[in-house]
């Protein structure tokens, strides 16, 4: 199965899903999406900032700052970005990669299990 | 204007840019921030009563208007629609700089600029910039100040804090800082850790907070072999540090959906009343 088909499945399978992107955080683009048809590029753009944001080194320096710049800990490679109204993970497709798989999902309840769904989707591939 | 040009702001990764600004110079501010726009853009602000204002802007005029609002007793929303603007429309011009001055809330306000997304229509005029200074400046009737006392939208409207996050027996917590108005509170850990988490909040609670003034979280997973995981919280003015345990993540999140839940019905109950 293609990874385009793997993000379609997570698109239709996951409860409250809007949209499972994949792209890169050097570059901010969206190289691919799989979503629901009133979201528009823009809304793309801002979920690929925001695992920019997270997953880049602005994160890297949150964790440097309670880690220390000696471990390798200070790299993240999963964010997830949950409030009242949606739940946004971001998991790096790949170790030590710019590429990154994001789900959106209305289903705020749902964050273990679109976490474990996008580590499995990520580690099939790998 | 030069000043302003020239001044540093503080930008956020999603591009939301904090607005300075304090009491009766705030609708200045927005008219300021229109003024600046010279393509045709949608200008996204947000307050610290949960209130959004999206407007659009073509030939450094002002088209369209809309305010919208998580809250049911939103004063803003509730004086005004979406609307297009235009000279014609003299009372909808007042209702828009009415509830213009009904968002200019006290718990800080952001913008965000992005792209236009309704086409140009040929009949639209809009309205210039100076037209709404004007008419700001010949109505003054409603005071700023009269607006700003407004609860905002994270005191008095829910009785749950984040303190409550952390009540039960958290056995996933390996290190935890709560900052409430200011004041730092250690819930957990060494000092060293307390003194990470404290500068590390600094940043990430005020890029959390210029998402959204709803409660939000945002959890990052380590990669590296120790695999603790770091937490940041944010509601209205309370900030929340944590150091999750390799093992704690599914316990943290579905805590944080549980809370949020409680939270949503404390919400509910205190509008209700």
């Amino acid at each position: 199965m293609s990874l385009v088909e793997k993000m379609s499945r997570l698109h239709r399978d996951l409860p409250g899903c809007r949209s499972v992107l994949f792209g890169d955080t050097g570059t901010g683009i969206v190289l691919r999406a799989c979503a629901d048809a009133d979201l528009r590029q823009e809304d793309h753009d801002s979920c690929m900032d925001d695992a920019a944001d997270w997953l880049g080194p602005n994160a890297e320096q949150l964790g440097a700052l309670v880690f220390g710049t000696d471990s390798g800990d200070a790299r993240v490679s999963e964010a997830i970005l949950l409030d009242g109204s949606e739940l946004r993970v971001f998991r790096r497709y790949g170790e030590n990669s710019c590429d990154v798989i994001c789900v959106r999902s209305g289903e705020t309840a749902g964050a273990v299990q679109v976490s474990n769904a996008l580590r499995l989707l990520v580690n099939s591939d790998g | 204007m030069i000043e302003r040009l020239g001044a540093s702001s503080a930008c956020f990764r999603n591009g939301a840019r904090a607005v300075t600004s304090s009491g009766d110079d705030t609708c200045l501010c927005i008219l300021d921030e229109f003024d600046e726009v010279v393509m045709a853009r949608r200008l996204e602000f947000r307050n610290g009563c949960g209130e959004q204002l999206l407007v659009e802007m073509r030939n450094r005029r002002l088209h369209r208007a809309d305010f919208a609002s998580a809250r049911e007793d939103s004063v803003a929303v509730g004086e005004f629609d979406a609307v297009s603007l235009s000279y014609a429309g003299a009372e909808t011009l007042h209702a828009f700089l009415s509830a213009l001055r009904a968002f200019c809330a006290p718990e800080g306000l952001w913008v965000r600029s992005m792209c236009a997304v309704s086409p140009a229509d040929p009949d639209e005029t809009g309205v210039s910039i100076g037209t709404l200074r004007y008419l700001l400046a010949q109505a003054p009737e409603t005071s700023c100040q009269e607006v700003t006392e407004r609860a905002p939208f994270n005191t008095g409207v829910s009785r749950v804090g984040l303190a409550d996050f952390l009540a039960d027996e958290s056995s996933w917590l390996e290190a935890g800082l709560l900052v409430s108005n200011g004041q730092e509170c250690p819930v957990r850990g060494v000092s060293d850790q307390l003194v990470g988490l404290s500068k590390a909040l600094e940043t990430a609670g005020a890029r959390l907070a210029s998402r959204a003034v709803q409660p939000a979280a945002v959890f990052l997973e380590a990669a590296g072999e120790r695999g603790e995981h770091l937490a940041f919280l944010a509601y209205g003015s309370e900030r929340l540090a944590l150091l999750v345990s390799p093992s704690g993540k599914d316990a943290f999140l579905s805590r944080w959906s549980e809370w949020l839940a409680a939270c949503d019905i404390a919400k509910k109950a205190f509008l209700a009343t």
